[in-house]
Order: C-alpha cells, then sequence, then structure tokens
C-alpha cells in the first residue's frame, strides 16, 4: 500500500489562520532520511551486540519516524475554548 | 488470487465448465487488483469528540494506521522504558501491558476500536463521544 505524507496543513490559532505547503518539505526529509539512515543502521549494528532492543530500535527510528509522518495525513486537532479561543491544525 | 477465482480457473483446467461459463463466473465473481491494491473498506480514523457544558470542544481525528503504526512501533522500545510507560497507565488506573501485546494481536486490537463507541453524558452536561469513522 503507497502511503502518501501529507501535503498541506491547515492551522488557526484564534484569528491567524494559514495554509502550509508540507509538500515542499518532502525533498528535505528524503534527503535527511537518506543521510542519516546509513548512520542510524551502523550505530544499531555495533549497539546490537550489546543490546539487541536498543539496536533494533536505533536501526528502525529513522524509517519508523518518516512513516509516522506519512501516516498522520488526515489528523485533526481542533480545540475550541468557551471564550472562542480556538486552535486548529488540519494535515491533509 | 481469490478462492472464487482459483475454484473457477480450476474446473475450467479440469474441463468442467467451458471458456464462456467460465467467463461469466469470473465476471459475476468481481474485478480484483493485486493483493497491495486490495484496500479493507472499513472506518479509517478514530475520532474522539468533547463537548464541555462550560462551551470547550474539543475535536481529535487520528487516522487508524497512524494507531496501528504507534502500537508496532511499542514493539522496539525497550523493557525499561515499556516498563515505566505501563507503570503511568497504571497510576490512572488503566490495566493495559504493552509489553504483553503482540504483534498478532494488533490486528483484533485495531479490528476492535473499529468497533468502539463511546457515548458519555456527564450530570452536568459534558460530552464524550469515541468512535471510528
Amino acid at each position: 500500500m503507497i502511503i502518501v505524507p501529507p501535503s498541506l496543513a491547515y492551522f488557526r490559532l484564534g484569528r491567524f489562520r494559514v495554509w502550509l505547503p508540507v509538500i515542499i518539505v518532502w525533498p528535505v526529509l528524503a534527503a535527511l532520511e537518506l543521510l542519516l539512515a546509513p548512520i542510524a543502521l551502523a550505530a544499531g549494528a555495533i549497539i546490537m551486540p550489546w543490546n539487541r532492543k536498543k539496536g533494533k530500535l536505533v536501526m528502525a527510528a529513522i524509517p519508523k519516524a518518516m512513516e509516522i509522518f506519512a501516516l498522520t495525513r488526515g489528523m485533526e486537532l481542533d480545540v475550541a475554548a468557551a471564550d472562542k479561543t480556538r486552535i486548529v491544525l488540519r494535515l491533509l | 488470487m481469490s478462492e472464487e477465482r482459483k475454484k473457477i480457473l480450476e474446473m475450467l483446467s479440469a474441463g468442467k465448465i467451458t471458456v464462456e461459463e467460465a467467463e461469466k463466473l469470473l465476471n459475476a465473481v468481481g474485478p480484483e487488483g493485486t493483493p497491495a491494491e486490495m484496500v479493507k473498506k472499513g472506518p479509517r480514523y478514530l475520532k474522539a469528540v468533547v463537548n464541555s457544558a462550560g462551551g470547550d470542544r474539543v475535536n481529535v481525528r487520528v487516522p487508524l494506521q497512524l494507531v496501528r503504526a504507534g502500537i508496532k512501533f511499542q514493539a522496539l522500545l525497550p523493557e525499561n522504558a515499556r516498563a515505566q510507560i505501563t507503570e503511568k497507565f497504571e497510576q490512572k488506573g488503566i490495566d493495559l501491558d504493552f509489553g504483553k501485546l503482540k504483534p498478532e494481536d494488533l490486528d483484533e486490537f485495531v479490528s476492535a476500536l473499529q468497533e468502539l463507541q463511546v457515548d458519555v453524558t456527564s450530570e452536568n452536561g459534558d460530552e464524550v463521544r469515541v468512535f471510528c469513522e
């Protein structure tokens, strides 16, 4: 199954509203992942003989973080206080 | 390939049905994509709605896939971290040991979550609803 990360974010704080093009962050995140993943793999491989769980955690950290970011598509948070203050975050 | 389609093709290869009959049966079974394309239809989000009597309102919607990934991720956590999380849950009165949650239980847990519906109204008018959509 292809997971498409969120491409747009809508943020509202009181009267301040903004649409953010999250899609422009994708290449940056991809570059970061390409850079950090081999380092995390190597670090995990070094840690594993001493602590298998920690080693696996380090190796899986970068791909898991990317997966979790991608799966936030569709997430919504809408908090409205009685005094009409409102915070909205939508990831589309 | 689905079981029905397999049976139809086996009957065709055994000569029990003609090509035209096989075609009719395959069309009746319906189109099929690759296993990767077959997506289970069902609720996709876990939603929590809180309306307090004082006028505060909270609306949270979380993709179920994210819930699943989060639970899978806990399997990678070190023992002491999981123990601390379990302890915090116990302090809040929730008897949930993440250490005992196996990956095979995950599908069952998420399926159960899809049928979850909580609808609570307190004496002073606070409303809490948790459901999947």
